[in-house]
């Protein structure tokens, strides 16, 4: 099965007019030349651009107990039509994913109901004896939540945090951490919690374990800047909510609902961490989708041990083409496709020879010149904005809700195969790969 | 909980000790002497006239009347007074490699010249004592060497199943320390299961409810109340522990859900009800950091309110000898209180609760209580009971760390005038105390057990 696109496209790292040809899912060439005869051919209309495909390496699938809030099948569809191929699975599931035995099942549950491939990123092993078993049984890294870490002030003669970095590192397995004090949630100290946390996270980091770091703040990503090469193996990921709202925009937007952990922060936080994504400073973005249902958002009933309202938005729908909106093609594919893809070892997130054909046809809207009509002259639609009428998650709320979008997805490729088509709205299942952890 | 002998016990229990009595009296067999004592005392609730016969370490008999004849009488004077031995469930003996610190014997003595007859050590010696192979190794080394009957409590194992080790091992208590818990935000943990499971073993649970991650920020003053507020939400009324407590609100917060939660005991130390943050900070300066801090005057005017209306459960030393040097040091040391924390107590603690408490709300905190969640026959003057006694006289005199057995000399008490001084000491009707030839004599010593219910 060969076909070949033509069009315009970003690849080498700018957009111009190519083609590119696609034999048995792997992309054989990139080229503004002849590329021979193809079983099929599509070519690009003005105004669409072809672009690799997003790899989210965080992204609740839910299910199971949580099924009410979003299914594999529904956040791997929202996936597609977001223009992702790949989701790295958040692991606070209903049970958490902390045995060997849960990773297993978990990898073989999403294996079967997913139409994206996929990464499986447990907590810690709660049985210290299941972490040799983690890789095995389908983790390719462990997620450190606030939690899992020792808090900033754990007794040093005690602390064993960098032996377990070490550990799970030699088992060629990758981390995910989220520094934050969680002792300092919902108190006037929140502000500080990421710091307190980082801080103590880089004295105890393993330079070797090779470890995405969750932060929200400019600071946060300066002091990690600062530490790169004490520890190069340390990647900066950071969300849409942190980038692009500001705390006081999403709660006049969505009022309670906006109550996240971290909290949203100040504007002048969120311009800060814009420029240092546009020099590139932030490697990865992710959607950090974690859906909640309506009500749980805007519950204000204290439930014992509970965050009331449920804290976290939906946002796998809409995320690569927000940030393709909002940061430009080039800042996003580094960050949302490119570097994501080589952190898990695949060969994807570029066009380029030898890579796979995970691609997304998106659409350009234009400018809205005036109330409700673009330049090009169409009437907008819902396509044109966060809708979360439309989503295919199951969780709708969002503080992005009506924020214009620049692109739409039109198609999205999985190793060649057209898995989402918006002009029918059709999914095609297609076999899905699991992230792995290389053999150490 | 039951007292098992280091000397008398069975053969096993006792083997690496025996040859450590091989000398003594007891060991070889020979029943203590009987001996009644005659004088005031505080027996059934009230200070009497009273008379009390000891015979083989065991009180038999106590009446106003004719107790017969005995191989000694000891005779009051209108000053003294005899009173229960206290039981102190928390009085550090550090030892080991605590370069500062002081060892069992000179702290074991310490307490019995406070008349405190029965020492719960801490676990947080170098190393920590958190497997069941350094319980064994700690209970030998203070059975070796201890004044007064003691129980060692242990630190939450690195894997929690392993707790199931601790009771044979010789653990009395499992003691959970704020890092041990789990932040006052993360819901629907494992601490208050735990903490059951410790119950279900026999063992007795103490926490230090204090948020970590709060301690050494500007919310340092709030980590009690958060973590308390915490722990209790969890709990379950099975839940068996002790909950140190230097809060007014802390102590309002147990009392509001002991119906629910009968089994949770409030604990506190002498500083909390009767030292405040602007008299510490004076008198000692930098020495006075602690943890839990010292608290605002007002705060412990409320605590001693609590403790005269009878709602403190058990009265500690909280004992925790530093040398100078070490309280006095500026020098940071990553996850350390700095300077250290903790103050020297136990010499004072029992004479400093009957000056300023009283008489009947000090024994039954610091004897009758403690002895009583211990499973200790102790702590009261009554037949039956273990003659663990201690002649009070009735004294002004100061706190003179000067004068302390313990090598810790440094305390905010330091100066605050005393009604009390121990004369003499008895463990088990041994004199192991006299103050005026200033004497102290090791009698076989026993150490606290876990309950027997676990094994049942």
């Amino acid at each position: 099965m060969s076909v070949i696109i033509r069009g315009r496209m970003y690849a080498g790292g700018k957009i111009a007019e190519s083609a590119v040809r696609i034999e048995n899912g792997i992309i054989r060439e990139v080229s503004d030349g002849d590329l021979g005869p193809a079983d099929r051919l599509i070519k690009l209309e003005p105004g669409q651009i072809l672009l690799p495909a997003a790899v989210d390496t965080l992204c609740a699938m839910r299910d199971w107990a949580e099924a009410p809030r979003d299914t594999v099948e529904t956040v791997s569809t929202a996936a597609l039509g977001g223009g992702i191929t790949v989701i790295c699975d958040q692991a606070n599931t209903a049970p958490r994913i902390d045995t060997a035995e849960l990773a297993r099942k978990r990898s073989d549950f999403i294996a079967a109901h997913s139409y994206v491939d996929f990464g499986v990123q447990p907590h810690p092993a709660k049985n210290p004896r299941d972490i040799a078993r983690y890789p095995e049984a389908g983790a390719f890294a462990v997620s450190f939540w606030q939690w899992d870490l020792r808090t900033w002030n754990y007794p040093e003669d005690l602390d064993d945090s960098t032996a377990v970095f070490r550990r799970y590192a030699e088992l060629g397995m990758k981390g995910l951490v989220f520094p934050d004090e969680m002792t300092m949630r919902e108190t006037p100290l929140e502000e500080v919690a990421e710091r307190y946390a980082l801080d103590a996270l880089l004295r105890r980091m393993a330079p070797e374990f090779r470890c995405r770091v969750f932060v929200t703040l400019a600071d946060s990503v300066e002091l990690l800047l600062r530490s790169k090469e004490k520890f190069p193996n340390l990647l900066i990921q950071c969300a849409p909510h942190y980038l692009l709202m500001s705390n006081d925009e999403a709660r006049k937007r969505i009022g309670v609902a906006a109550t996240h952990s971290p909290p949203l922060r100040s504007q002048r936080d969120v311009e800060r961490l814009q420029e240092l994504a546009a020099a590139g400073k932030i490697d990865i973005f992710v959607s950090h989708h974690t859906p909640h249902r309506i009500v749980d958002k805007y519950n204000t009933d204290p439930i014992p041990n509970e965050f009331a309202p449920k804290k976290g938005f939906s946002s796998v729908d809409f995320a690569y083409p927000l940030c393709l909106t909002r940061l430009g093609i080039p800042t996003t594919c580094k960050a949302f496709c490119e570097n994501p893809a080589a952190h898990l070892g695949l060969k994807k997130g570029v066009i380029a020879r030898g890579y796979e054909a995970d691609l997304v046809i998106v659409e350009e809207l234009g400018k809205v010149t005036l109330f409700g009509v673009h330049d090009s002259g169409r009437l907008t639609s819902s396509d044109g904005q966060v809708d979360p009428s439309k989503f295919r998650s199951l969780g709708r709320v969002t503080p992005f809700a009506g924020d214009r979008l620049k692109y739409r997805v039109l198609q999205t490729f999985l190793r060649g195969e057209q898995v989402y088509d918006a002009a029918s709205g059709t999914f095609t299942h297609v076999p899905v790969r699991q992230v792995r952890a290389p053999a150490p | 909980m039951f007292l098992q002998s280091s000397a008398l016990g069975a053969a096993a229990a006792i083997a690496p000790l025996g040859k450590l009595f091989a000398a003594d009296d007891v060991a070889s067999g020979a029943p203590p002497s009987s001996l009644i004592i005659r004088g005031r005392m505080f027996t059934g609730g009230k200070v009497v006239d009273s008379g009390v016969r000891i015979e083989n370490g065991s009180i038999v008999a106590v009446s106003a009347r004719d107790l017969g004849r005995a191989d000694q009488l000891i005779k009051l004077d209108s000053r003294q007074l005899l009173l229960p031995g206290a039981v102190d469930t928390h009085c550090a003996l550090p030892d080991w490699s605590d370069a500062f610190g002081d060892d069992v014997e000179v702290e074991s003595q310490a307490a019995v010249a406070g008349g405190v007859t029965v020492v719960c050590d801490m676990p947080n010696t170098t190393p920590r004592i958190n497997s069941a192979e350094l319980v064994r190794r700690r209970l030998d080394f203070v059975a070796e060497r201890s004044y007064a009957d003691y129980g060692i409590s242990a630190h939450v194992p690195v894997d929690f199943e392993r707790t199931v080790e601790y009771p044979e091992a010789g653990a009395f208590a499992v003691s959970f320390f704020p890092w041990d818990l789990r932040p006052w935000t993360f819901g629907g943990n494992e601490i208050a299961g735990n903490i059951r499971r410790c119950a279900q073993l026999g063992l007795a649970a103490l926490v230090l409810a204090e948020e970590q991650g709060l301690l050494g920020t500007p919310l340092a003053d709030e980590a009690e109340r958060y973590a308390v507020g915490a722990l209790l939400g969890g709990l379950e009324p099975d839940c068996k522990l002790r909950i140190v407590t230097s809060l007014p609100g802390s102590v309002e917060t147990i009392l509001a859900a002991r119906k629910r939660l009968p089994n949770t005991l409030i604990e506190v130390a002498p500083h909390a009800l009767l030292m405040s943050r602007e008299t510490g900070y004076a008198r000692i300066g930098a020495a006075a950091a602690h943890q839990p801090p010292l608290r605002s005057a007002a705060d412990a005017a409320r605590m001693l309110e609590f403790a005269e209306r009878g709602s403190i459960d058990i009265f500690v030393s909280s004992h925790a000898a530093h040398g100078t040097p070490g309280k006095y040091t500026t020098r940071p040391i990553a996850g350390q209180v700095m300077p250290q924390a903790g103050y020297s107590a136990v010499d004072f603690a029992y004479p400093l609760y009957l000056s300023r408490l009283g008489i009947p709300q000090t024994c039954r905190c610091y004897c009758e209580n403690p002895a009583k969640l211990l499973g200790l026959r102790k702590g009261l003057i009554a037949p039956g009971y273990d003659a663990d006694l201690t002649i009070m006289e009735q004294a002004q005199g100061t706190i003179d760390p000067a004068s302390f057995h313990s090598r810790g000399k440094v305390t905010p008490f330091v100066g605050e005038p005393l009604n009390y001084r121990v004369l003499k000491t008895f463990l088990r009707g041994t004199e192991v105390y006299d103050a005026v030839n200033g004497t102290f004599r090791r009698a076989p010593v026993r150490s606290v057990r876990a309950q027997g219910s676990a094994q049942a």
